[in-house]
């Protein structure tokens, strides 16, 4: 890696640098040492479950801070096949403005073996592209499931992308991710059932004891109420808040990328395999060593 | 495993057909690798700029259109500017047997038209990958004879 290119801000070589943190062989501390001070960009999470329009959404965000002459990043997040251990990353695909300026940065990562739904190293890469001056960072994550909470743990702000008939509310309840989001977005907003949907989310905030988020309405199709949504995403930054929700999961989340960066982990996950030993004896392995 | 390799799967030019171009796409990726489809229409400068934002390994380029004459050295210039030499580029689609050697010749490793098995699709792109881990030319602004029949 040439780290003068990097400096200035080369694209083939920070997308070679990203690819060394994916494989593990570049890290926060490496990239510490040739740049001692980083700071951090705007870093927005958008999630939401599969079909609720994500990447349309993405399409107008990153068009308002390309607008604004902001640097801006993504990183599209798709799921490894379990199987054969590939990928296939189509968020190209449905965000057409991804690769025609200089000013975008886009990158798409597949989740490759870790549990959860972002690759373990997204913190690494985040802050690779802080210490490069992206100013908004923009990271979409898979549809549903209740890792996604794992999204609150590297971003600072949280839009969750809600639609008409978008599967029942428990699911986003139980995944806690209702709690964690700065803006929640309900897309769609074209369709009938839009305001029903509306109401369900208020009602169900309301049974919380915290602050409830935002709760907006916006029509990729029609292109409405993206105004308001901008407005309300700068309050959102300007006022830096931090939770102890959050809080415990990124500890949780780093804790975890420790977990499977344990140098016997491969040994204690082949014995657990054969039903040589039990869960607490390897919890006792991973503590006291081999 | 980490012999998983960056594909990129691109549409350039004015061309509307991309099940070849899917399919291709589904069995890279269930052969391990990590494989990126841009979508229809793109430009030669968007197909680059996605090439090196991706850090892809291997470009395939599939073109139904009869523009490939044109556009596929036109990609293979801009990666070459761009530093991208190493690239190993692969093209695929509805290519006349008389325009491949000169297609060759710029640059392009192999040509699958229809009718190619999947397994052989994959048998290139490992064999390929070997040569670049052996350090021998394959890349699209390499100089090499190298080719998959």
């Amino acid at each position: 890696m040439d780290i003068n290119k990097l400096k200035q801000g080369d694209r083939r070589t920070l997308s070679k640098t990203i690819s060394l943190i994916e494989n593990g062989e570049f890290n926060s501390a490496d990239l510490r040492k040739i740049f001692p001070e980083i700071i951090s960009g705007d870093v927005w999470a958008i999630t939401g479950s599969p079909g609720v329009g994500k990447s349309c959404i993405c399409e107008y965000l990153i068009e308002n801070w390309l607008n604004s002459n902001f640097k801006v990043a993504v990183l599209a997040v798709d799921p490894s096949s379990p199987l054969s251990g590939g990928a296939l990353l189509g968020d190209r695909i449905r965000i057409n403005n991804s690769d025609n300026s200089d000013n975008l940065y886009f990158r798409s990562l597949a989740t490759r073996g870790q549990s959860g739904a972002i690759p373990s190293n997204i913190i690494d890469i985040v802050n690779l592209l802080s210490a490069l001056k992206y100013e908004k960072i923009l990271i979409e994550t898979v549809g549903a499931g209740q890792a996604e909470v794992r999204v609150a743990a590297v971003s600072q702000y949280l839009l969750l992308v809600e639609a008409p008939d978008s599967g029942d509310m428990l699911q986003a309840e139980k995944a806690g991710l209702m709690e964690l989001a700065d803006i929640i977005l309900v897309n769609k907003s074209d369709l009938e059932r839009a305001n029903e949907k509306q109401e369900q989310l208020e009602l169900a905030l309301k049974l919380s004891d915290h602050i409830p988020p935002p709760i907006l309405m916006v029509s990729a199709k029609e292109k409405s109420g993206f105004e308001e949504l901008f407005l309300e995403m700068n309050k959102v930054s300007n006022n830096k808040k931090s939770s102890m929700i959050k809080s415990k999961i990124s500890l949780s989340y780093a804790w975890e990328s420790l977990l499977w960066k344990h140098k016997d982990i491969d040994v204690i996950i082949k014995k657990l395999e054969a039903n040589e030993i039990t869960l607490d004896d390897a919890i006792t392995l991973l503590k006291e060593g081999l | 495993m980490d012999d998983r390799l960056r594909i990129i799967i691109a549409k350039p030019g004015l061309d509307g057909h991309d099940r070849g171009a899917k399919v291709v796409a589904r069995a890279l990726r269930d052969a391990g690798h990590e494989v990126i489809y841009t979508g229809l229409r793109r430009t030669p400068e968007e197909i680059v700029r996605t090439v090196i934002d991706e850090d892809a390994d291997f470009l395939g380029l599939s073109s139904l259109s009869g523009a490939h004459n044109y556009l596929i050295p036109k990609i293979i210039e801009l990666l070459i500017e761009s530093d991208c030499d190493d690239v190993i580029v692969f093209a695929g689609g509805i290519i006349p047997e008389k325009d491949r050697p000169d297609l060759f010749s710029k640059g392009v490793r192999a040509i699958f038209g229809p009718g190619t098995s999947s397994v052989q699709m994959s048998e290139f792109v490992e064999t390929a990958s070997k040569r670049k881990v052996e350090s021998l030319p394959v890349g699209c602004g390499e100089d090499t004879d190298w080719q998959w029949n």
